[in-house]
């Protein structure tokens, strides 16, 4: 019977189609009422490390779970390179592709430190970060030892104004390492790039290089519900359909039977419908309201971090509006 | 209109129950859950919202309710104030949850 009940919040998934996909009048949806979402709103965290975070949202509207995506790509704000002049470049890579390379590197700084540049203002200590890139591979011969890769660990950050004394030392401004440094250009004996970069703070809406994560997505919690014993050889198949560690086989009566083991792996990728015998085993579903939210960091904030931020930010954009609304009734 | 652009304006009209709002610089984002937090008021007859054009970063939102005496802006302070208090909820649901973590892997 509980199977039943949960059926209501659940999108049903068949072979062609989606069923019971309309979430009812927004009047009738629960999540949406304030007391509700505050007794049954839950939140837990599935795995943490220094760059991923994945956690499920249980009793949320996806509108929300949306926002909070929304934001994480285009409206969290980082530093990042936006302003190359170049003394000299004689790789073998133009200046634009080298500027746009060095532009997608990620600059690991608090963006909090630092205020949104306006236009035709000289960049300051309040609002720049400023690196220096000077290397030159010297004279050699052809060996593959000659050459020389110019790579994010060989920026050195200048301070500009009083930054020297913003920052702890070991926690000074630097570009991010993705397991090592990452390649910029390769230099040949007698090659050189010199060259200012400088940061500005800014969002993903306006470049994707601000973009602070790496990426941020959802997926609604998957069931499987298997409506019938599924032994032997089927059962290995069934297994195949889903991604591993969905559907695991143990052995009952010396037969192979198979069961479902952790739905919350499954993509949703509806690969049991190619076999006939198979198609009618299985009920898949995906819920309404609980969903899995992974948040990836490029490296600059941490994921927890990266939340944060996010959520800080939804709130500001509602008081923002609250206050603007306020003024609204003073004035008319 | 003096100085930078508002951040909600008004698109006029004679009956105050029954009104279209411009919010600048706003997206799907915060109207998807807005227009869902207004239908549920009781007093609504209609939210809805629109972005006029894809290349201006501004949304229509309208709000309709059922009677003169309950007015559009009302409706909107409402749901602007639920959505914040939304985020609010979550925000301390999320501490909750990662101090939890950490406290089970620490063991």
């Amino acid at each position: 019977m509980e199977h039943f009940d949960r059926l209501k919040s659940r999108i049903i998934v068949e072979e062609h189609s989606l069923t019971n996909v309309t979430t009812g009048h927004p009047e009738e949806r629960n999540v949406l009422k304030l007391d509700f979402f505050k007794k049954n709103f839950k939140i837990n965290v599935l795995s943490l490390d220094e760059s991923r975070i994945v956690f499920e949202l249980i009793n949320i509207e996806f509108s929300f779970v949306n926002a909070l995506r929304r934001v994480l790509l285009s409206e969290v704000p980082t530093m990042a390179f936006d302003r190359i002049v170049i003394l000299n470049n004689t790789s073998v890579l133009q200046d634009e592709i080298l500027a746009q390379r060095i532009g997608l590197c990620p600059v690991k700084v608090d963006p909090d430190l630092f205020t949104e540049r306006t236009e035709g203002t000289e960049p300051s200590e309040k609002d720049a970060l400023e690196f220096k890139l000077h290397i030159k591979c010297e004279k050699g011969g052809k060996r593959e030892s000659d050459r020389r890769d110019v790579t994010t660990a060989d920026f050195v950050w200048v301070p500009l104004g009083d930054q020297a004394n913003m920052f702890v030392e070991g926690e000074e401004p630097c570009l991010v390492d993705v397991e090592s440094p990452i390649v910029l250009t390769k230099l040949l004996p007698g090659q050189e790039v010199d060259l200012i970069a400088q940061c500005f703070k800014s969002n993903g809406g306006d470049h994707a290089k601000f973009q602070p994560v790496a990426t941020a997505w959802y997926k609604p919690l998957p069931q499987i519900v298997l409506k019938r014993r599924i032994a032997g050889e089927a059962a290995r198949r069934l297994q195949s359909c889903f991604s591993p560690g969905v559907i695991d086989i143990h052995v009952e009566n010396g037969e192979e039977v198979a069961r479902v083991a952790n739905p919350r792996l499954d993509t949703i990728s509806r690969n049991v419908f190619k076999y006939d015998d198979l198609s009618d085993s299985v009920e898949l579903s995906m819920a309404k309201d609980h969903f899995i939210f992974t948040v990836e960091s490029t490296g600059i904030l941490s994921p927890v971090d990266l939340v944060k931020r996010a959520i800080r930010i939804l709130i500001t954009k509602a008081q923002r509006m609250l206050h603007e609304l306020n003024k609204f009734e003073d004035a008319s | 209109m003096e100085g930078a652009e508002r951040k909600i304006a008004k698109v006029p009209s004679s009956d105050d129950s029954c009104v279209t709002f411009i919010l600048n610089d706003e997206t799907h984002t915060i109207g998807q859950p807005l227009h869902m937090l207004i239908n549920n008021q009781p007093e609504v007859e209609f939210a809805g919202y629109s972005v006029p054009h894809i290349l201006e970063k501004k949304i229509n939102f309208r709000i309709q309710t059922k009677s003169q005496d309950h007015l559009a802006v009302d409706s909107l302070r409402q749901g602007l104030s639920d959505f914040e208090r939304f985020w609010r909820h979550t925000d301390a649901t999320f501490d909750n949850a990662v101090q939890r973590f950490s406290n089970s892997t620490t063991h």
